[in-house]
């Protein structure tokens, strides 16, 4: 009986002696380690982007991706985006990080913790990921084949999750954090009057929206993405995001919130569960609601293709804009997005109806026909 | 004096007769593992200093509290306790060099030259002759690890680099050499290790074989002399 307590009083002992000065160290340091750790991310980053001072981190709620990193410079402007996601490669879970610039262009795709087979992984590493790299988030294109097919397809998939969560916008905004009142259009009060409103395109697809209105004599210019303000006036920044200039205006007297209602307003998307649409918002031209806009995705060739089908108030179609392209673009700009313009005007889809190969036997034009089937019931001029 | 000189005998004894590498083979691991440059290695001799010493100094303290039955884990965990502090407090502030040795650091709690140190000699002497036992050991397993990190990186890559994985606060190289044979780069991979590990024992034997021929010769010479002197005499 002696003996053991004895063991258990000398156990004892040591185990206190153990965490005690465990406690105490981790306490002296915890705070050092952690700022460690900070400036070696910050230093990985620092690889990435030039003149990089701090970095601002989201825990995001999302299937793939789980973190999103601002990058900012020393003047506080943000000059990238980095998406960490983690998707299945052929060994089991893969962390891929994806680094875009303020253009949306990808800087370089990186490779984090994995369980891939590292021969495989290197060749893939050094080989096939350098290719992603200066493409366009929104039209990014990859290799056919790689070899390493479990591997590729989880970079693949980060690189889509990053593509379809920031739609190519890195001036990154969630949707679904602002809160939108769908009905907030209807109010007139929120509305200024819009002079001029324009969709800007980058390689053919629309990245942004931008309308211009007059305050106290001078022209504002507004750039947005869905109900996401981007900016105001015409920026260097957001002339190099649009690859264009754009319009040269200034004007520092903007109300924000006023500026941001009206966007809500005008854009006023409202979200819609049907199979493919998934949110409507007003179709509105030259300042002027005109008929009613709708936003749908659906399977293409590779992933989800998201496309705008506008119809006028009389039924008709008006315009299709992609605005998110999984699939190759020469084939859907020369064969699919052509065979659709030819209905544009019309209010009757039955050739679509009866016949699913009307825009080319092939997937792209297969989304593309979901949609416009399901927006032309919803808009009341169809129903199969 | 005489207790002076033993315990000269027990810090000394470590750094060459009974060096842990070379002479008792052990703590191979990070012997291959963490010195493909003198810097890591040095890194690695530092931490196993810190714990080879403070865990001999409190497994000899309370030695004659410790059950024959719980020994071994009691060693560990005191082990392991010091381990976790020094894995700590590199990480703190010479974050290199735990990025170097990774995942050997915590591996060093089942370094044999430990463990070995702690059943052999700790659990059974005083509290200061324990000490200089394991500082002697540590010092030993540095010079040795050292040893092999200066050699890979020397002629790995013709130059030996300094501040870039412990804290000193300035970067630097103490040696540049641009030659064919300093730039071997072989030698900073895993092969490098057991090559120069190799070369470095055969050196080490060599010396110790010549010492033990020396002395049977010496032993032998004076056998004849007395032989000799015997046959006269008679």
């Amino acid at each position: 009986m002696a003996s053991k307590l004895k063991t258990t009083l000398v156990l004892t002992f040591i185990g206190l002696f153990s965490s005690v000065s465990i406690w105490g160290v981790n306490e002296l340091t915890k705070d050092v380690i952690k700022s460690n750790q900070a400036a070696a991310e910050l230093g990985i980053y620092q690889e990435l982007y030039e003149n990089v001072a701090y970095i601002e981190e989201e825990a995001l709620n999302e299937d793939v991706i789980e973190r999103l990193i601002k990058i900012y410079d020393e003047d506080d402007t943000q000059i990238g985006t980095v998406l960490s996601g983690v998707s299945n490669g052929y060994g089991g879970e893969m962390t891929v990080l994806v680094a875009v610039d303020m253009t949306g262009t990808i800087i370089q795709v990186v490779v984090g913790e994995n369980q891939e087979t590292p021969n495989i992984l290197g060749g893939l590493v050094s080989n096939y990921l350098p290719n992603l790299e200066n493409q366009s988030l929104s039209d990014v294109t990859y290799d056919a084949s790689t070899g390493a097919t479990g591997s590729y397809n989880a970079i693949i998939n980060v690189v889509n999750a990053s593509r379809n969560l920031i739609s190519g916008d890195p001036f990154l905004e969630l949707i679904s954090d602002l809160n939108i009142d769908a009905d907030a259009y209807e109010n007139e009060s929120l509305i200024v009057p819009v002079s001029e409103m324009f969709v800007l395109k980058k390689d053919g697809s629309a990245v942004a929206n931008a309308f211009t209105f007059l305050e106290n004599d001078e022209l504002i210019t507004v750039f947005y993405e869905n109900t996401v303000l981007i900016g105001v006036d015409g920026s260097d920044v957001l002339n190099e995001h649009m690859g264009e200039d754009i319009l040269e205006v200034t004007s520092e007297d903007v109300l924000a919130a006023k500026i941001l209602d009206t966007i809500k307003a005008i854009s006023a998307t409202s979200s819609l569960d049907a199979e493919f649409i998934f949110a409507q918002r007003p179709y509105i031209k030259e300042g002027l609601i005109v008929g009613t806009s709708y936003l749908g995705a659906s399977l293409g060739f590779r992933d989800d293709n998201t496309f705008v089908v506008s119809f006028l108030e009389d039924g008709s179609l008006d315009l299709i804009e992609n605005l998110v392209l999984s699939d190759t673009r020469s084939y859907f700009e020369d064969y699919v997005e052509t065979s659709f313009e030819s209905l544009y005007g019309t209010s009757d889809f039955s050739v679509v109806y009866a016949n699913d190969a009307f825009a080319g036997a092939s997937s792209t034009g297969a989304s593309l026909t979901d949609i416009l089937k399901e927006a032309s019931g919803l808009i009341g001029g169809n129903d199969e | 004096m005489s207790e002076k000189m033993n315990l000269f005998k027990e810090f000394s004894k470590g750094i060459i007769k009974e060096n842990p590498t070379f002479v008792m083979m052990l703590g191979m691991c990070p012997a291959l593992a963490v010195t493909s440059s003198l810097e890591t290695a040095f890194g690695m001799g530092l931490l196993v200093i810190f714990v080879l010493t403070a865990s001999n100094i409190l497994i000899s303290s309370i030695r004659h509290f410790i059950p024959d039955n719980v020994q071994i884990p009691s060693y560990i965990v005191i082990i392991a306790t010091f381990v976790t502090i020094v894995r700590m407090l590199t990480q703190a502030y010479a974050p290199a060099l735990f990025d170097s040795l990774g995942i050997f650091i915590p591996l060093i709690v089942v370094n044999c030259i430990i463990l070995g140190r702690a059943t052999a000699f700790a659990s059974k002497n005083k509290v200061i002759p324990s000490a200089l036992d394991g500082l002697g050991m540590a010092i030993g397993f540095t010079l040795a690890i050292s040893l092999i990190g200066f050699t890979r990186e020397l002629f790995g890559t013709g130059g030996i680099a300094y501040g870039v994985y412990l804290p000193l606060g300035v970067e630097g190289k103490l040696l540049d050499i641009t030659s064919p044979l300093m730039n071997i780069g072989i030698l900073t991979g895993p092969a490098g290790g057991f090559l120069i590990l190799a070369i470095w024992l055969a050196l080490f034997n060599n010396v110790k074989l010549k010492k033990e021929e020396k002395l049977k010769a010496e032993k032998k010479r004076l056998a004849l002399e007395k032989r000799k002197q015997k046959e006269v005499t008679a």
